[in-house]
């Protein structure tokens, strides 16, 4: 922790002129290029865009998961060397060890904490998700969406600073989506921490974000950073709504 | 509390059952022959030995019955032999699986040094170890050796990158990245190779014993009955060669084949 001001500025996630450039056949192909963001602590972040646009990418910085890169992020003040517990991840697909139970697979991520404790968040973040019943189930044995939970309570168990969310959702029918969608921003907003969610979906992005970044590919940058001051509940009706919601899918127009 | 049912497997009792038979008739009907044949001939022929006599040797026959101090000295040197190997083998396998600087260092080597045929390190390994039990141990090891470290390595080459970040994000100490990432991740690959080696180990132990010769042991027995044209004696210790490997097999499919039930419905 470090000694001065303890403003959002200092505590939050700072992004400044990061790039990344993979070499493809030894030819060097940008994908992240002049990236400035800043991500306050306990703020919702929504990023859209066209597929390969950098977003994933860019999730796989800010966890430190992609070592070689130009530019600063530090999260707290502190620059970002490699993967913490301060930062969770949920990927896309939900990459549990099949050889694990449930409880198992949430277990990964406490290790060093006292096992009441650790049998604690288990139960909690297995009841947070609706997997109760499923503690001892291996991976084959659940649907896409209940594994998809597991992964989320995985992720919440080890509770991150900053949780970040690569499209974890897009696979699931819209019924448990929707439901996923708001026990994770309640969960957020309870617990005040700071989320991160790459998203196709405009209209949700906007529903929830406290600002939506637009992304626009080759290279990856950052388009538009647009605020989103709406109180929750939001009127997806409303008229400021849906005047936000035009001005991101104009940014995403290129 | 909801019930989760593992996939079970649907048996055709009926069909399976005519299957058996159907790949049973041909043993049954050689060994009936073999039964029948030798008792109709007016001389009895050395190569061709009845059925019933074989089946006593290893009960009534004096040299018949050394069969059994040999079945138990050949099982103790496969055990010991295939354990050696084995160990040796999954130790080499994790190293060059879990780290790529020993994997560039001993690798090629490792690769040039398995292209020797078995048998051909028979004189070489009498010659380290002499004639005794140093080299049948040594023989039975090596033939155990190279698969179990193949497939230990090849499985922990094939566990997913996105399991690795995995453990990266959860920040796995090293300790449980070997027990809760790479060895259930490489246990199917692994099994595999203690399963070929099981196979090769029991070769290397009849063939070791056969080739080297001094002590006791199935494929010395059977060596043996051979040079004093015992044909009963021999066949009595094929017999017994092909019942252990097979028990063998089935033995360690029993054993090992519950730890991996979590593969379940893989696609």
């Amino acid at each position: 922790m470090s000694l001065t001001a303890d403003t959002d500025a200092t505590r939050g996630l700072r992004i400044r002129n990061v790039g990344k450039t993979y070499r493809i056949e030894g030819r060097p192909l940008p994908v992240l290029q002049n990236i400035h963001l800043d991500i306050g602590p306990g703020e919702f972040v929504g990023i859209v865009g066209a597929s390969g646009c950098g977003k994933s990418t860019l999730l796989r910085l800010i966890i430190g998961l992609e070592a070689d890169y130009e530019g600063e992020i530090a999260l707290g003040g502190d620059p970002i060397g490699g993967p913490s517990r301060e930062r969770g991840i949920v990927f896309q697909d939900h990459r549990l060890f099949p050889w694990l139970t449930v409880t198992d697979n949430i277990a990964l991520g406490l290790e060093g904490l006292a096992a009441a404790e650790v049998r604690e968040r288990i139960a909690e973040n297995i009841e947070l998700v609706g997997l109760q019943g499923f503690e001892n189930a291996y991976p084959h044995q659940l649907s896409g969406g209940m594994a998809q939970r597991a992964a989320i309570a995985r992720a919440l168990a080890m509770r991150p600073q900053i949780l970040v969310l690569d499209e974890p959702l897009g696979a699931l029918d819209s019924l448990t989506r929707v439901r996923l969608q708001n026990e994770l921003f309640r969960i957020g907003r309870q617990s005040r921490m700071t989320m991160v969610l790459v998203t196709h979906d405009v209209e949700e992005a906007v529903y929830r974000s406290d600002k939506v970044v637009v992304m626009e590919p080759r290279p990856g940058r950052i388009k538009a950073t647009i605020p989103v001051h709406l109180d929750h509940p939001r009127q997806r009706g409303s008229a400021e709504f849906v005047n936000l919601r035009e001005r991101v899918y104009e940014a995403l127009q290129y | 509390m909801t019930d989760i049912t593992i996939g079970t497997v649907k048996k055709a009792p009926r069909r399976g059952a005519v299957r058996i038979w159907r790949g049973a008739a041909l043993p049954l009907a050689l060994l009936g022959a073999w039964a029948i044949v030798p008792h109709l001939l007016s001389a009895p022929h050395p190569l061709l030995v009845p059925l019933d006599e074989v089946l006593a040797a290893p009960f009534t026959d004096t040299s018949g019955r050394e069969v059994w101090e040999s079945l138990v000295q050949t099982l103790l040197r496969y055990g010991a032999g295939f354990a050696l190997g084995a160990v040796a083998g999954l130790a080499l396998g994790l190293l060059v699986g879990a780290s790529g600087l020993a994997d560039r260092l001993i690798s090629p080597s490792f690769n040039a040094v398995r292209q020797i045929a078995l048998f051909a390190w028979i004189p070489l390994l009498t010659a380290w170890f002499g004639n005794g039990e140093g080299s049948k141990l040594a023989f039975i090891a090596l033939s155990a050796f190279f698969p179990v470290a193949l497939n230990t390595h090849d499985g922990l080459r094939t566990i997913g990158r996105g399991y690795m970040e995995v453990a990266a994000v959860l920040k796995l100490s090293w300790g449980r990245r070997v027990t809760k990432l790479l060895l259930p991740g490489a246990l199917p690959s692994i099994f595999i190779g203690l399963q070929i080696g099981l196979i090769t180990a029991w070769l290397g132990t009849v063939g070791g014993e056969y080739m080297i010769g001094v002590g006791r042991g199935l494929g010395i027995f059977i060596a043996e009955a051979r040079g004093q044209f015992r044909m009963d004696l021999v066949l009595v210790g094929v017999i017994f060669l092909a019942l252990i490997g097979f028990a063998a097999n089935v033995a360690f499919r029993r054993l090992f084949e519950p730890l991996i039930r979590w593969q379940g419905a893989r696609p």
